[in-house]
């Protein structure tokens, strides 16, 4: 992505609100509701291939899970 | 009976001064009625005592201390607060003795993820922010106070409390040789983040409070060799899910800020095996090695975005943290607290030399409390990655970090929203806009220094009452000798254009045109603290003229 293309920090900071909100309204459930949310907001409108590509980037830098130290 | 400290506090690097009460009239029996009292001789109170001497107003500004403050706190001051020192005339030794900078770098787990460049450029006489510490800063200040006879200042003198007598205010002192009573049109709280005289009046603030616990410390450190930029240390090994930020400061005096470990006690915070423990930690994140540091000051502080939703009670008005409170992320404090000071001054002193009606100060009110509401609604974006609120911001947080490393349209979110100036776009001053513009300035947002030869900046012509800048249109020529007569504290800068009364006459550089939004000739009127107040096309006295005169008699 380059820098024409950023989406604008206005837009960036909104949506960091909206699902702050949504996970801390979720409470316990905030795994399925992040689940639910991004399913909901593929089947809307984005192609399956930027699902793809937003899923690949997402995996990058995760914490390891429970018990994969020294993995 | 008030007893402030009278010995020099500890300090590693500074020599405190101990400043002696000295018996006022009204001890002797004289009861004359000030145009003004400040309460509290912090940076704001100071300035705005300057502002007020520099418009011909005199003030009495009481302090309770004996000394200047403890510790860097307002350790960086904007461009615009600079601007305002200058308008005080005590600009010199910050600027001679500062560190200026103008960029910064994020770091995530040992990688750099995001780095900004403050905006700067040739026409700026300031750099972007000016580092040292709040100890210099008092002293500079104290000493052009000592140059100026028109501020009195009163060592050892705390509010006790006050009350609306019909011409003003009377408050009653309280000092190491018993209380005096002291009568003044108006009173100004610049008292601090606990204003004695807020509690006094039982005002309370709105806005959020943050629970996270920051540690400051202040260290002088030879061999701590970087160079002078905001650093920002997100996660680290030894604070999983905080953050430390690193100033540098003249005299090899460093600042580390890092937010506590949830529900770590500040006491235990705050004793010295721990500050010595956390201390070697960020060297060696920083340099890799711990060398040799002394410790000079340390305290704890948590977050606020607060603001109280009036300015003004009475005879009385607040400034600075006494009316708001603002967390550091983003050098808030101080820098919001001198915009206040220089919104509030020319105001006063147009209302005490029958310029205008007390109504004037109500605009302080209305302009420096919806910038406040505006900086503490920037303030919470930034308080909200350094110290998240909730699970959903902590989460968030992690997601912005994580995407950090690899993806370009999440880094803008690291961004620390650095103090900016306040538009008033919706104040009752401006002029209505009757000329279009392609750009430039529009009325309510401050105007844009220029270069105008080696050494010489545009608002080093500016007082700091109205100012008429007309530039270009020499071959049209205009005449302000009438708004002379009438305002004779009105300045007339020209650049490039051929105006008969004209303070200051230069050729306008070729940047004037673009930063003004100027195709052939404009007129801008500008208000003393530099927001613009009206412009129009060409060149417009009398325009300039009808808006002056519907603020100032």
């Amino acid at each position: 992505m380059t820098t024409d293309t950023l989406p604008p920090l206005a837009k960036l900071e909104e949506i960091n609100d909206l699902i702050a909100a949504g996970i801390d309204r979720a409470g316990e459930g905030a795994e399925l509701f992040l689940a639910k949310a991004l399913f909901h907001l593929a089947a809307h409108g984005a192609e399956v291939a930027a699902l793809k590509d937003a899923i690949e980037a997402s995996l990058r830098h995760l914490p390891a899970p429970p018990g994969a130290s020294g993995a | 009976m008030h007893n402030p400290r009278t010995t020099p506090r500890f300090s590693v690097f500074y020599d405190y001064r101990i400043h002696p009460f000295r018996r006022p009239p009204e001890m002797e029996g004289a009861a004359p009625r000030h145009d003004v009292v400040i309460v509290g001789a912090g940076p704001v109170g100071m300035v705005l005592a300057l502002l007020l001497a520099r418009a011909g107003v005199a003030s009495v500004l009481i302090e309770a201390e004996a000394q200047v403050s403890l510790g860097s706190r307002a350790v960086a001051l904007t461009r615009r607060s600079m601007e305002i020192v200058q308008q005080a005339r005590a600009d010199a030794p910050f600027v001679e003795n500062g560190y200026g900078w103008s960029s910064g770098r994020s770091f995530y787990a040992g990688r750099e993820v995001f780095r900004m460049a403050l905006p700067d450029d040739p026409d700026e006489r300031f750099p972007p922010v000016l580092n040292n510490s709040q100890q210099y800063w008092e002293e500079y200040l104290i000493d052009a106070i000592a140059r100026e006879p028109l501020v009195d200042l009163r060592w050892q003198t705390a509010f006790h409390s006050l009350a609306e007598d019909g011409e003003g205010v009377t408050a009653r002192l309280d000092t190491p040789e018993g209380e005096y009573d002291i009568r003044a049109r108006w009173l100004v709280a610049a008292d601090g983040g606990r204003s004695a005289v807020r509690h006094f009046l039982g005002l309370r603030m709105e806005g959020q409070a943050y629970a996270g616990k920051f540690v400051i410390t202040d260290f002088v450190s030879a061999d701590f060799d970087m160079p002078t930029e905001r650093l920002c240390y997100f996660d680290p090994d030894w604070n999983p899910g905080n953050n430390v930020l690193v100033h540098r400061q003249p005299n090899n005096v460093w600042r580390f800020d890092y937010r506590l470990p949830d529900g770590e006690d500040p006491e235990e915070a705050l004793k010295p095996e721990t500050i010595a423990l956390r201390t070697r930690r960020i060297m060696e994140m920083v340099l890799g090695r711990e060398v040799p540091w002394t410790l000079d000051w340390a305290s704890v502080y948590s977050p606020n975005t607060r603001t109280l939703p009036d300015y003004r009670h009475g005879h009385v008005l607040f400034v600075g943290d006494a009316a708001h409170l603002l967390p550091i992320f983003g050098i808030r404090g101080a820098n919001t607290g001198l915009q206040d000071a220089e919104n509030l001054g020319w105001k006063l002193a147009a209302v005490l030399r029958g310029r205008a009606g007390d109504g004037l100060l109500d605009s302080y009110s209305h302009e420096r409390v919806a910038a406040a509401r505006e900086i503490c609604d920037e303030a919470g974006k930034s308080t909200r990655l350094m110290d998240p609120p909730t699970r959903g911001y902590r989460v968030m947080r992690a997601v912005i970090l994580s995407f950090a490393y690899t993806e370009d349209f999440c880094r803008p979110m690291l961004h620390w929203r650095t103090s900016r100036p306040h538009d008033h776009a919706d104040s009752v001053l401006n002029a209505p806009e009757s000329d279009p513009f392609a750009g430039g300035i529009a009325p309510g947002s401050v105007a844009r220094n220029l270069r105008l030869g080696p050494g010489e900046y545009l608002f080093d012509h500016f007082g700091y009452g109205f100012t008429l800048l007309l530039i270009g249109g020499a071959a049209d020529g205009a005449d302000a000798a009438a708004l002379k007569a009438r305002w004779p504290d009105l300045r007339v800068v020209a650049l490039g254009a051929a105006v008969t009364g004209a303070d200051v006459g230069r050729p306008a550089p070729a940047t004037a045109f673009e930063k003004y939004g100027v195709e052939g000739a404009a007129t801008y009127l500008l208000r003393p603290d530099l927001h613009v107040c009206g412009r129009w096309q060409g060149l417009a006295p009398e325009a300039a003229g009808a808006a002056l005169a519907r603020i100032l008699r």
